[in-house]
């Protein structure tokens, strides 16, 4: 039997990294969750799973690899991976640094928000699969 | 499996402070997600119109819950469970737009006013009345959405539109088809004049037979620009009989 489809969920912050899983574990996913940039790339790499869907903080440390990374990661990996960013900073590099067919939510956001934007991205990517 | 944890009430992610909540229902036990990666019939084109919908009463229950509104909440679930369960979209027809008009015009409405058979029939019955001969006579808003009937008292619709004022003096009832001569959700146009009226108010008469009725055209469109077409009107008009 398939396991539950996995989320890869990128935050440094514990407390909001438990309500995000919450949230999604409620939405009926699998959360595998990375503390940093770094953890989660080497996660990606390993691609002993496949992930459904990423949601990463942005910024996690100065002199550090941040969200944009590990999205553009994801991508290389994986070109239809959905990716949520997560930001308590300005939007303002997400056309620059984000990849296409993201979604930025800044915080503060309601925990329905994050599932809705999960849902809005893997709806889009099914249609797009099929449109092909 | 039903647990009790701890959910956060009106919590938003990223901002301090929190209150904690206990809730009931428990979205994640619909097993939504894993209905739609390991449902081979999930899974096929036919119903990702399905799928989407129910990522989104699954989104709605997150937020009734988020709301305190548990019970609501599990109502929702318990619709989803059955969604997942049920019978494929795709058996229920396409999810083509098109094909899902054609579908509704096939389709008698649901629900009448009244009884598919009336009670014209009944010896108390009383006469009907022309319309010229209400006193006081009928105001619009006892006319729209009154039923209409035909002769042999079954189903023609509903009045859903009047049209006054026109320079031939020919006033019209838009009556919504959809009952048992016209199937469908398509109009026809009634010159006001022949139709007839039970002394309750409550139901018109097309004293038409059906086999005249099966000739009654549609109302050509919803912009009205039939009124300007007298053709139209004078074919459609002879088909009823006058006062």
């Amino acid at each position: 039997m398939q396991s539950l489809p996995n989320i890869l969920v990128v935050e440094d912050d514990p407390l909001i990294q438990s309500i995000v899983e919450e949230t999604l574990a409620d939405g009926g996913f699998e959360i595998i969750i990375a503390s940093s940039a770094e953890n989660a790339i080497e996660l990606l790499d390993l691609q002993k799973v496949k992930y459904r869907a990423l949601v990463t903080d942005i910024n996690m440390g100065h002199d550090k690899l941040d969200g944009w990374d590990v999205a553009r990661r994801a991508r290389e990996i994986n070109t239809g991976v959905p990716v949520v960013y997560m930001t308590g900073a300005s939007s303002e590099d997400w056309a620059s640094k984000g990849v296409p067919s993201s979604i930025l939510l800044r915080k503060p956001f309601a925990p329905a928000q994050l599932l809705t934007a999960v849902s809005q991205l893997l709806n889009a990517g099914d249609a797009s699969i099929k449109a092909l | 499996m039903v647990k009790s944890k701890a959910i956060l009430l009106a919590v938003f992610i990223g901002s301090a402070g929190f209150t904690a909540a206990h809730a009931e229902c428990e979205i994640a036990d619909a097993k939504l997600e894993e209905a739609i990666q390991q449902n081979p019939r999930l899974r096929g084109p036919a119903n990702s119109q399905s799928v989407r919908d129910l990522r989104s009463l699954r989104d709605a229950a997150f937020t009734l819950r988020s709301y305190g509104r548990h019970e609501d909440c599990e109502r929702l679930l318990g619709n989803i469970r059955e969604l997942i369960a049920g019978p494929p979209m795709g058996s229920l027809g396409d999810n083509d737009e098109e094909e899902a008009n054609k579908q509704n015009t096939a389709r008698e409405p649901k629900l009448k006013r009244g009884a598919a058979l009336g009670s014209r029939d009944r010896k108390d019955a009383k006469p009907l009345l022309r319309i010229d001969e209400l006193a006081p006579g009928l105001r619009t808003d006892e006319m729209i959405g009154a039923e209409v009937r035909s002769s042999d008292d079954r189903i023609v619709g509903e009045v859903r539109n009047i049209v006054f004022g026109t320079k031939d003096g020919r006033d019209y009832a838009v009556v919504a088809s959809g009952g048992f001569f016209t199937a469908g959700k398509d109009s026809i146009v009634v010159p006001i004049r022949s139709l007839k009226v039970s002394q309750d108010r409550a139901s018109f008469y097309l004293p038409i037979t059906k086999e005249v009725m099966k000739t009654v055209p549609l109302m050509p469109d919803q912009d009205y620009t039939w009124l300007s077409d007298q053709k139209w009107r004078a074919r459609n008009d002879a088909l009823f009989p006058g006062p």
